[in-house]
């Protein structure tokens, strides 16, 4: 098997972004991610892209997009789900020896229709559509369920928000940069209880793009790049109700795949940081348990300990998560860009003095059925 | 880009499509015995013995094929439950509401639905089903109206 590189990466600034189409925000974050490694179009192989028609209102939306992307006259393929499971996808390509470079991009503009319609519309017709189960009241239920198993206590979950809003203000690309206070999360509007509106990801426009090469490629270039280490990723079943939803396994799983292929074995002392897609607050304590950093149960109690915040012994989320940006189906894609620039020495200002493995995770699905992660070196 | 700022930002559309969708068997007899009986039916894994309500016509949980249905309920506990303040268009009931996650007597799975506001409807708590009247059920998962506290706690929430 070929090394892999994750030489170049780029997003864009999130938020509301009335001005940019689907296309403006493809093309402006590839050609970043390009000339941050010192390549163009030319050099690459393959383009795998994620989308969602849905999200898009555009069917099979690639063939509309294609040109932003540079993947005209090119193979390309696209992800229906997120660009971290694109970004895998890529990886094995050049793995195989049979490509040397490949270009990921992943996008999503959310505020051009309704979040809650277009999570409705993941849902099966007959038995969850009718009910009107959007990804929040399937998040609530996640929530309560896993808060009631192990005893979490009501504040933990807006404590998860508390840390990351404080890390997403450091974050220029940040959709939210202001800190929140655990008094204003807590008496922030009840969305579907026990979920409040500031335990919740905003709705997010953005895109990012990541550049990978095999080991000859990415040695010729001027910029060292992040290794990939390994990867995993793992469904659950889809409905719910045949879930333990109080855990989660695909994540456990998926986790484990690619702890095996890089030679972890004591997560939280053998990543130097993680970035997790919790698109609701408590999801980074289930995260937890199911990525090894605790046992079963212990999130609140790592949580509190400092240990997952900025200095702390296995930090989480120093960008601030999706939390303070969630650009669905780029959100975990964005999570490796992050990683990258924290354990790649570049001579760049991102890079954090003795980080040199980080992982991150994606999720998908309706309280997180799918889950993918990619474990990074500097 | 040297173009001068659009006095036009957006269009508006919509994306609509209407849609038969088929139900297959499982699916069909379980959405029919709802509708004509007022029962609900779970499917039997013929492999790990896994009893699903609403049935899948493969296992969820070991992917074997589905080729039995049997009644469960019509009582059950509710196992998660979360509430719904304000109403939204295509809501299944009018807010508040809560939404629940059931598991019928007799099944290893739970039915997501809805139920009423209602101090007894928590973790535990033993809810049956409230079905609409004969003439007004379509055959869908919605002929429930909603579970609502039996008034008796259930063992070992
Ligand atoms: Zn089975």
């Amino acid at each position: 098997m070929i090394d892999v590189g994750v030489v170049g990466w780029a997003q864009t600034q999130h938020g509301t972004l009335e001005r940019e189409t689907h296309q403006s925000l493809i093309y402006r974050v590839v050609n970043e991610a390009l000339s941050s490694c010192g390549m163009s179009i030319h050099d690459i192989d393959v383009v795998i892209d994620a989308g969602s028609d849905f999200l898009d209102g555009r069917g099979i939306s690639t063939c509309i997009t294609v040109d932003a992307m540079g993947a005209h006259f090119k193979e390309e393929s696209k992800i229906a789900g997120d660009g971290l499971l694109a970004a895998i996808y890529a990886y094995m390509r050049i793995a195989s020896g049979l490509f040397d470079t490949a270009l990921v991009v992943a996008y999503g503009k959310s505020s051009e229709s309704s979040p809650r319609v277009q999570s409705l519309l993941m849902t099966d017709p007959f038995y969850l559509r009718p009910m009107g189960l959007d990804a929040t009241a399937a998040a609530a239920l996640q929530a309560r369920a896993y808060m009631h198993h192990y005893g979490v206590s009501e504040e933990a979950p807006a404590r998860v928000a508390v840390k990351n809003r404080a890390a997403g203000a450091t974050n220029i690309n940040a959709q939210l940069s202001s800190e929140v206070t655990l008094d204003q999360v807590m008496e922030s509007r009840p969305l579907v209880s026990p979920i409040r509106e500031l335990e919740a990801a905003p709705v997010t426009d953005g895109a990012c793009a990541v550049v990978m090469a095999g080991e000859e490629v990415a040695k010729s270039l001027k910029v060292r790049p992040a290794w990939i280490a390994g990867s995993g990723h793992a469904m659950d079943a889809f409905s719910p109700g045949a879930r333990e939803i109080h855990k989660l396994r695909s994540a456990a799983l998926a986790a484990a795949a690619a702890y095996k292929q890089a030679g972890v074995t004591d997560p939280s002392a053998d990543l130097d940081l993680l970035e997790v897609t919790e698109s609701f607050a408590h999801q980074e304590l289930m995260l937890y348990e199911a990525l090894g950093l605790c046992e079963e149960g212990e999130g609140e109690k790592l949580l509190i300990s400092g240990a997952t915040a900025l200095g702390g012994r296995v930090p989480v989320n120093l960008s601030g998560g999706a939390l303070c940006a969630n650009p669905v189906v780029a959100t975990g894609l964005v999570r490796l860009a992050e990683a990258c620039a924290r354990v790649a020495d570049r001579g760049e200002g991102d890079r954090i003095d003795g980080m040199s493995k980080a992982m991150a995770h994606a999720a998908g699905g309706l309280a997180m059925q799918t889950a993918a992660c990619m474990i990074v070196q500097g | 880009m040297a173009l001068k700022p659009p006095e036009l930002t957006y269009m508006e559309g919509e994306s609509r499509c209407d849609y038969n969708w088929t139900t297959g068997e499982v699916v069909g007899t379980f959405l029919a015995a709802l509708r004509d009986h007022g029962k609900m039916l779970a499917g039997v894994c013929e492999s790990c013995g896994q009893v699903a309500v609403p049935p899948t016509s493969y296992c969820e949980s070991c992917g074997s094929e589905v080729s039995d249905l049997r009644e469960v309920g019509p009582r059950g506990v509710v196992m998660s439950w979360a509430r719904v303040a304000d109403d939204f268009e295509g809501a299944p009931a009018e807010a508040p509401f809560r939404y629940v996650l059931v598991r019928p007597a007799g099944a290893d799975t739970e039915l997501l639905h809805v139920a009423p506001d209602d101090d007894g409807i928590r973790i535990g708590a033993t809810v049956r089903p409230e079905f609409r009247p004969r003439e007004q059920r379509g055959g869908a998962i919605t002929d429930i109206r909603w579970f609502v506290p039996d008034g008796a706690e259930s063992e070992g929430s």
